[in-house]
């Protein structure tokens, strides 16, 4: 096989590695469904208590949101802003 | 597509090199802000009523809000903390919200965030021999002595996290920031970003500022126990 | 096709890639894998705020304070996923990786090594997780106990963060210290 090109590989394993990320969106989905489900009964116990359960729910699912966000981050800078293939440019153009 | 930490200028002190970067910029804009607010206050206090109201009424709220605060966490004899993490208090939540206003914030830089973990980590340290001398040291061989190491690496582990924990969080929200606004502008006049800085620089801002005071407390004062 | 040749097949290639860009490659699948630990976190935070919700539910007067536990909790619970999210910035930007004057074989190996370590952190992420949760129960049952609770909460969360802080050692390790080991 001929010499690979580099920035090929790089914008190859950018996408892997943008996939892999993403992976992490499971501990927030089955976290906030437990959250949700919980919020639910809780609110079936006490109907009259609908707001706090639901603001209480809401506050608590949007800290467990935090790390599918992070995930989301990387995986949009492995494709839209790749550092990696600018550095490799910058050392190749030395 | 600009978050990364731009050095202002170099500058060449007894041949000693020194690097003024963004972050001891925005440091000492919040320092300022911190000092300007306190000469207000204190100008204002100038005349002091014992029935408090309008100004002083708020003053007087916010540091009684924070002693109880204090009290609450580190219990009644730790009360003359109130001052000092109140202050850290308003220079965490500061820094963490001048995002804001469009200057990157200090604490999206481990040097910031480290140092004020540091200050943690040898109160911990400094009060806890304080209060129990010698013995301290002893604690770290409970419950049997094969688990030094264990309580070692468990002591330092609070600095790091401390630390890591407030940066990446700050972090998370500058870098989101600077990929949206490097985005194309028909999408960042929708107003979206207003969300997003709700939630990173506000939401996050604020919970980051408040765990960081109340863990830094809660170690303190069971280092002391 | 004999042994060797299957194995120049699979990992030949990599000798005819310029070597930086292999290792940029790899520190990109590298700081994908370790976003996976991202899923402790998640599970350990929505369970926190399940119990929380359920606590505001049952007994309305201490939803307050269940409140600002299960936030200290989950708080606390993020830091694996602050762990991951750490290293694999590195990796991305400020990659200690490409100068290394070792074969490039090695230091991508090393980037995909530091982002698997760092999958550990579902471990603590889950477990400080549940701890939010039942501290942020118990506090809506004993409200005047809080800070006792929330004392031991942190307690059994910093031990359970152990095995992160290894992780990250890892991760670290292989990342800055090649020198150490050949």
């Amino acid at each position: 096989m001929e010499q690979i090109d580099g920035r090929a590989l790089i914008y190859a394993c950018s996408a892997i590695g943008a996939g892999l990320a993403m992976i992490a969106g499971i501990g927030p989905g089955i976290g906030q469904g437990y959250a949700a489900g919980k919020g639910a009964e809780a609110v079936g116990r006490q109907p009259e208590a609908q707001g706090d359960v639901v603001r209480t729910m809401l506050l608590g699912a949007a800290v467990a949101e935090t790390t599918g966000i992070y995930g989301l981050i990387v995986a949009i800078i492995l494709l839209f802003a790749n550092p990696l293939i600018a550095d490799y440019l910058k050392l190749l153009g030395q | 597509m600009q978050f990364n930490n731009r050095v202002l200028a170099i500058w060449n002190f007894l041949g000693q090199e020194i690097w003024f970067t963004e972050t001891i910029r925005n440091t000492w804009i919040v320092m300022g802000v911190l000092l300007g607010l306190a000469l207000i206050v204190r100008l204002s206090l100038q005349h002091f009523q014992t029935i408090p109201k309008g100004f002083q009424n708020v003053v007087e709220m916010i540091v009684d809000v924070l002693d109880k605060f204090t009290m609450s966490t580190m219990g009644e004899k730790n009360k003359s903390f109130g001052p000092f993490y109140g202050s850290m208090f308003f220079f965490i939540l500061l820094c963490n919200l001048s995002g804001l206003v469009g200057l990157r914030p200090p604490t999206a830089d481990l040097a910031t965030t480290l140092a004020l973990a540091l200050i943690t980590f040898f109160m911990i340290q400094g009060f806890a021999l304080r209060a129990k001398g010698l013995r301290y040291f002893k604690g770290f061989f409970e419950p049997i002595p094969l688990l030094f190491p264990l309580n070692v690496i468990g002591e330092l582990a609070n600095p790091v996290s401390l630390s890591f924990r407030l940066f990446g969080n700050i972090l998370g929200g500058v870098i989101i920031m600077g990929l949206y606004y490097s985005m194309p502008m028909w999408l960042i006049k929708i107003g979206i970003p207003a969300m997003l800085h709700a939630y990173f620089d506000v939401f996050a801002g604020v919970l980051q500022t408040f765990i960081f005071v109340m863990l830094s407390m809660t170690f303190v004062s069971s280092g002391m126990e | 096709m004999d042994v060797s040749a299957l194995i120049d097949l699979l990992i030949g290639w990599m000798e005819r890639v310029d070597k930086r860009a292999l290792i940029y490659g790899f520190s990109a699948i590298g700081a994908g894998l370790a976003m996976i630990a991202g899923i402790g976190p998640g599970i350990g935070q929505g369970y926190a705020a399940g119990k929380a919700a359920e606590s505001v539910g049952r007994n309305r007067e201490s939803s307050k304070q269940a409140t600002v536990v299960m936030l200290l909790g989950a708080a606390v619970a993020e830091t694996s996923g602050i762990f991951a999210l750490v290293v694999a910035i590195i990796m991305l930007f400020a990659n200690p990786l490409v100068g290394q004057t070792k074969a490039g074989i090695v230091l991508a190996a090393s980037a995909i090594g530091a982002g698997l370590s760092m999958i550990a952190g579902i471990g603590p992420g889950i477990g400080q997780g549940y701890a939010a949760g039942k501290g942020a129960e118990a506090v809506g049952k004993r409200p005047k106990l809080q800070s006792m609770i929330v004392r031991t909460m942190l307690l059994g969360q910093a031990v359970a963060q152990t095995t992160g802080i290894y992780a990250l050692i890892v991760a670290l390790l292989l990342l800055f210290l090649q020198e150490l080991f050949v």
